[in-house]
Order: structure tokens, then sequence, then C-alpha cells
């Protein structure tokens, strides 16, 4: 069965809306790998597709953006895409999918497919995700930054009891920044 | 000048409420041990105070306590400690002191004073400080937890602008919890 991976950057107190923070340089490569090597799907819902589509596929196009940039554009591009919407009438990009349905029988589906893992982004379909106990691994990204505001991780998110993970593996980057590999126990 | 480094205990959602955590193993009361002889001063609010005493000293004297609990005990009730509290009439501990003035002027002054480092705890306080610039050097340890709910690190902290830190540690225990060393910058 494929895992479900569950990518974000988190400030140290905990805010993972992206407008608060530019993400460091150096983390492009971490998440060209993660493109690469783990994911055969990516999963958003709307306002997420809508920050990553078309923005990524353009530079994947352009020659004039930094090589790292142009690698993880174009690992993305490549990838089969999903994303959960209800007022998205259409998307241009030929790799994406428009799922209306519900998300938990549509991952469930998902996994059980065969393929490399699924790749979720953003912040509302991975807290229903994690809700749903559907998340078998995270990767979070903790920035060496402090912005005393913001939308919190996981905020509203009703669970029954606190999830205890296993960290099975833990990088730090030039930048200050420290990535964190954990799994479901 | 001596440095006001805080410490403490986070989920992986950014929630810092002690109830939500697991209690700490014996290598974090190792970690916590060895923080402790690189300061001479503990400050605290009132409700971490009385979190921490009598509970750590009567922790040192019983005899059912375990090897790491009695040498972070004795290491706890051997520092110096202020706290700050308006309600606070007195306190059993020859070593506490209770605040009442200023917390900037207060911190300001013993910053200045000859010593090792200062080490605060708890919340309230520590918010404080950091909305003050008062804080040089960040232990946060990030516990493999997701609470989903619980007070969050810095909530209402009110910012001028985000916080760059400079990470200088990363270590990370058998139990999954990672140390994170962090200056200002």
């Amino acid at each position: 069965m494929r895992n479900v991976i569950y990518a974000i950057n988190l400030t140290l107190d905990g805010c993972c809306d992206h407008t608060k923070f530019n993400p460091a340089e150096d983390l492009h490569e971490h998440y060209t790998h993660l493109l690469r090597d783990d994911a055969g799907l990516l999963v958003y819902g709307r306002k997420t597709y809508q920050l990553m589509v078309p923005y990524w596929p353009d530079i994947a196009k352009s020659q004039s953006e930094t090589k790292a940039d142009i690698e993880f554009a174009q690992a993305f591009d490549s990838l089969n895409k999903i994303v959960f919407s209800r007022s998205l009438a259409s998307a241009e990009d030929k790799h994406t999918r428009i799922v209306r349905t519900n998300l938990r029988d549509e991952i469930v589906k998902l996994k059980q497919e065969p393929g490399k893992n699924i790749l979720v982004g953003g912040v509302d379909i991975p807290s229903q995700l994690i809700e749903l106990g559907l998340v078998d691994e995270y990767r979070f990204v903790v920035m060496p930054i402090i912005v005393g505001q913001g939308r919190r991780l996981l905020e509203g998110v009703n669970l029954p009891e606190k999830r205890r993970l296993k960290l099975v593996e833990s990088k730090t980057f030039e930048s200050g920044c420290v990535a964190l590999r954990y799994l479901k126990q | 000048m001596r440095n006001v480094i805080y410490a403490i205990n986070l989920t992986l959602d950014g929630c810092c409420d002690h109830t939500k955590q697991v209690g700490p193993d014996e290598e974090l009361l190792e970690h916590y041990a060895q923080l402790l002889r690189e300061v001479d001063l503990l400050v605290y609010g009132r409700k971490t105070y009385q979190l921490m005493v009598p509970y750590w000293p009567d922790a040192a004297n019983d005899p059912s306590s375990t090897k790491a609990d009695v040498k972070f005990a004795r290491a706890f009730v051997s520092m110096k400690k202020i706290v700050f509290s308006r309600s606070l009439d007195s306190v059993d501990d020859g070593d506490t002191r209770i605040v009442r003035a200023n917390l900037r002027d207060e911190i300001f002054k013993l910053k200045q004073e000859p010593g090792k480092d200062i080490l605060v705890g708890g919340v309230d306080i520590p918010s404080q400080l950091m909305e003050l610039d008062l804080i040089d050097e960040y232990r946060l340890v990030v516990t493999p937890i997701i609470a989903g709910e619980g007070r969050q690190l810095f909530e209402g902290v009110n910012l001028p602008e985000k916080r760059q830190l400079k990470l200088v540690e990363s270590k990370t225990f058998k139990s999954g919890c990672v140390a994170l060393r962090h200056l200002k910058q």
C-alpha cells in the first residue's frame, strides 16, 4: 500500500502560513528529492494548488531562474496531481485531475493503487487527513523564525487524543532549517 | 553581559501546554540537568514556579525518585530563583526572591550583573521577554507529538516583525525528541 506523506514548512512557533516567511534557498534541493524519489502523486486543495500552478510549471519552462528552482519546477511539473475542489471548473494542466467526491474514500482508494507514495501539501486537506488518521509520514521543515502570528498548523483540528509519532530522520541545513521526518505509530 | 536563555518543550504543532506532552524520560532530564549547569539563576512567573516548587524539591528527597529525577532535582534545588508575581505572598524556598516590579527593568539589571546565564521557563514571562527582545538564546525541545489543541507558543505575542534566529545546534534523542538551540541574530 502507498503511504500518504505530508510535507510542510513551519516556523519555530508553529506557524504554517507561507506568506509569513520566505523558504530558504537550500530547501529547494530537499524538496526536489522528495518529489523525485518518494512521490508518485501530488494531492492538494484548491488554494495550495493555485499557489503552485501555474507558478511552478511556468518556471519549469523558463530559462531565467536558478538551477535549483528549475530542477524543482521540472520535478513538480512531471508529477500527476489531484486537486480536491468543489469550485474549480477545470485545470489547464494536463497532469491534473479535479476530484469533488469524498476525501476519505478517494484517498483510501488511491493508497491501494500501485505506484510511489502520495504527497499532500497545504493545510486544510492535510488537516482533514490527519483527523482521519490517513497520514502515514510527516516531513516537517522547521525554520529558524518566530513570527508570533499567522495560522498555526492543525488549528481547529479535532483529535480524540494526541498523536505520538516516531522520529526517523533529522537533517540540518546551512540556512538553519531543520528537516524532520516522522512516521505514524 | 549575561545571556537570557529560554527553554521549553513544544509539540510538533507548536503546543507548549505541558499537560499535552509526555513526562520527560531519563535522556531529557539529563539534557535539562546539563542546561542547569550552564546557568546560575532561574526566572519564572508564578504559575511555572508553582509547577516546579515544591514538586522538584520534594523529588530531590523522595526515595522512590529515579536517579535521573534526583540528579535534575538536586541541580534545580541548588539554583537561585526569581519569581515574578503580584499575588504570591511568600515562598518557603530560601533561594527564591519574589519580584513585583517592572519585568523589563529587572531583567535588564540582572543581565548586567556578573554570573552565569539566566534561564527563563514557562510561557507568559518568556513571551513578554520575547516581545521586549530580551531573549538571547532559545533551547526548544520538539517532542514527537501532534496535540491538535492546547496553548500555542507565543500566542497573542505582538511582534513588529518576524524574528530570524540562528540555529547553532540540533540533537536528537532516543525518544524522538529533537533539541534545538537558536541564538538571537
